[in-house]
């Protein structure tokens, strides 16, 4: 029987492609959350009155941060879900090793953020057409408060964010996976953390560690630190999920 | 043939007893290429290395000679090999099964040899 | 060339070794049945042969390599077993499509032929299956993957006694055809026998015996007559099973190192010879310390 040789990359390939016709579930789950976001931006409106020189003039604030933000968790809770037992041993149906699974589901997190990126930056438009269509009274205004800016930077935006929470689901998972004490453990580290951070000074350092990301003002360096970050999360995931038995 | 796989006798050895009974019936002639392991394995639902055994035997014992890459052929020899094995055989099981049957009487030797000689001079008048 | 090499291989639980020092060396293209009580390790062992799970000390080799995360034993291997996770939203036609694309060896002519044959549709998902409809359509992944080394774990699980038979006929004419290295372990070896070169048999993590069928077919035979007859025949011998029954009647399994003299002797002597089934020999050579079911219930009765 004659031997097969497989290179690295092909199997990467082969399983990304797999993950992607497989793994519906991810899909028809963004589509869910970016709509309930949407729903939440027109409900949760800032209207405001203002009476000057006779006129009376009132604004409405929609906002499509909600889709952004319910996308950045969809982000976390997809890449945890993806290190689950059943998802890992899809994989070992057919050719694969840790680290090619890792990989691909890594690229296929990275793909799935990025459209998510997409089309929460279209939403955009799809919260402005129901506010004309619904006939909001006076004009209405939608702004996204942390990117009031074009749909270009809502999409790097969201997309840094949601690729840097991903990362930190997989790790998240991959040390579950690894030892289920970490079910407990990774919570009370993160909230531990949380109120050990806000104690000095009014939460100086966690003013500091939020402005790392997002008071930086030059986009590039915006993607450059979010998926830096991003790449050490999925490298220590990976160095975990080398040594971790399937089927055990 | 249906294979006995509860019986003491190896199967291989009872794909080589189908082959010599296929050579005695003449359904295998002289020269005529014998089934190989593969067809062997096929028709009996038995794993290659069986048939292979059973095949080995026959040719240990010339009833078939190997053609290096070809396949095994029967030999001349084959039937009166055969013919000759299978008499020693068969007339030493019978013979094991008296002397079993002779035993478990209290019967001597005497007696046993006393009444195959009478049965000997009966089935000779007969003829 | 060595299909597989073990080498004190241990498999340690927090409690328990599920392999406790197996030393086996298997050969290429043969098919090999592994058989052993329920928690002998034998699916422990092939877990680790096709890289699931890490040996905890010793050495494996599949095709020179050591499995866990091995590429190349992975694209060569392939791990069937009655719990395959294939994922839900994939129809069974669309996972055999994916089989064609990770194993480069694997014939879908033959896998779409098998899928007909064994009545399978399109469009139907591999959780919804029954127990003996899954086993089957993973044998035909396992089939036509094709792999030089093809592992079946408890491949007839569910199956009914004509899929079973089906399965071993497709199994024996794609080997014959395509031979390769084929790993079976099984609870029905009376039913497999036939298709075996060699036997692997595990009893408690350890590698009890390890032989080509043809010798296990010998390996013991049963004596029954009186005591007083079979005992001297029993001087020095590995005696594996002995039941007594009437009054001194006695039947025993021992292990076959007589001569043809012998054995003709002891037929004169009025014991009855007979063959020990491979499933027997194995039963008896895997048996539990400390006398068995009757031993259970008899210490319940005295009480």
């Amino acid at each position: 029987m004659s031997f097969v040789q497989m290179k690295a990359s092909e199997v990467i390939g082969k399983q990304l492609v797999y993950k992607c016709k497989s793994y519906a579930g991810v899909f028809t789950s963004l589509v869910v959350i970016q709509l309930l976001g949407a729903l939440f931006s027109l409900l949760a409106t800032s209207g405001s009155m203002r009476s000057t020189l006779g006129y009376d003039v009132r604004v409405q604030t929609y906002t499509v941060d909600m889709v952004i933000v319910f996308t950045i968790f969809w982000g976390f809770i997809t890449a945890l879900l993806l290190t689950t037992r059943a998802y890992r041993e899809d994989d070992f149906a057919f050719v694969t090793n840790r680290n090619s699974s890792n990989i691909s589901t890594i690229a296929f997190l990275t793909l799935v953020g990025l459209i998510s990126s997409v089309t929460a930056a279209l939403s955009f438009y799809l919260v402005r057409v129901v506010v004309f269509l619904i006939g909001a009274e006076g004009d209405a205004v939608i702004s996204s408060a942390s990117v009031d800016a074009s749909l270009l930077l809502i999409i790097f935006y969201t997309f840094g964010s949601v690729i840097l929470f991903s990362s930190m689901g997989y790790v998240a998972g991959v040390m579950v996976q690894w030892s289920k004490l970490f079910i407990f453990i990774l919570p009370a580290v993160v909230i531990g953390g949380l109120i050990l951070l806000y104690q000095p000074s009014d939460g100086a350092v966690m003013n500091a560690f939020f402005s790392f990301y997002y008071r930086e003002a030059n986009l590039l360096f915006y993607l450059l630190k979010t998926t830096a970050t991003a790449a050490i999360f999925y490298s220590v995931a990976v160095l975990l999920s080398n040594r971790l038995e399937v089927k055990g | 043939m249906i294979l006995d796989t509860d019986g003491l006798k190896p199967i291989y050895i009872q794909i080589a007893e189908w082959i010599e009974s296929e050579i005695l019936h003449g359904n295998l002639q002289q020269d005529d290429k014998v089934y190989s392991q593969y067809k062997l394995a096929d028709m009996y639902n038995i794993n290659p290395a069986t048939a292979a055994k059973g095949l080995k035997l026959l040719a240990d014992e010339e009833i078939v000679y190997d053609k290096r890459g070809i396949g095994k052929f029967v030999s001349e020899k084959a039937q009166a090999i055969i013919v000759e094995k299978r008499k020693g055989q068969s007339l030493k099981h019978l013979l094991e099964d008296v002397v079993s049957e002779a035993k478990r009487l209290n019967m001597t030797e005497e007696e046993v040899r006393k009444a195959l000689k009478e049965l000997w001079k009966t089935s000779g008048e007969d003829d | 060339m060595k299909a597989i090499h073990c080498k004190e291989l241990t498999k340690q639980y927090r409690r328990k070794a599920a392999l406790d020092g197996v030393d086996l060396s298997i050969d290429d293209n043969k098919i090999i049945g592994l058989i052993g009580r329920n928690g002998a390790g034998k699916t422990t062992l092939l877990k680790i042969i096709s890289g699931m799970l890490r040996e905890s000390s010793g050495h494996v080799e599949v095709f020179s390599k050591r499995p866990f995360n091995n590429l190349f034993v992975s694209a060569n291997s392939i791990y069937i077993d009655d719990q395959m996770n294939f994922p839900p939203s994939l129809t069974l036609k669309e996972l055999l499509k994916e089989g064609r694309r990770f194993y480069k060896n694997w014939d879908h002519d033959l896998a779409l032929r098998l899928f007909e044959h064994f009545g399978f549709h399109e469009k139907e998902s591999h959780k919804n299956l029954s127990k003996g409809k899954e086993s089957t359509f993973n044998m035909i992944v396992g089939l036509c993957s094709r792999c030089p080394l093809t592992i079946f774990d408890e491949p007839t699980t569910g199956m009914d006694a004509a899929v079973r038979k089906d399965f071993h006929r497709a199994l024996l004419k794609d080997y014959i055809a395509h031979p390769r290295t084929i790993l079976l372990s099984t609870h029905y070896m009376n039913e497999m026998e036939d298709l075996f070169e060699e036997v692997v048999l595990l009893d408690h993590g350890k590698l009890r015996l390890h032989t080509t069928m043809d010798d296990l077919r010998e390996y013991a035979i049963g004596l029954s007559g009186k005591v007083s007859s079979v005992q001297p025949w029993l001087e020095g011998r590995d005696v594996l099973d002995q039941q007594e029954s009437g009054l001194d009647d006695v039947q025993v399994a021992v292990k076959h190192d007589y001569t043809d003299g012998e054995i003709q002797r002891m037929r004169l002597d009025g014991i009855s010879v007979t063959s020990i089934q491979p499933t027997d020999a194995c039963m008896f050579l895997t048996k539990q310390e400390g006398g068995g079911l009757d031993h259970v219930f008899r210490s319940n009765e005295s009480e």
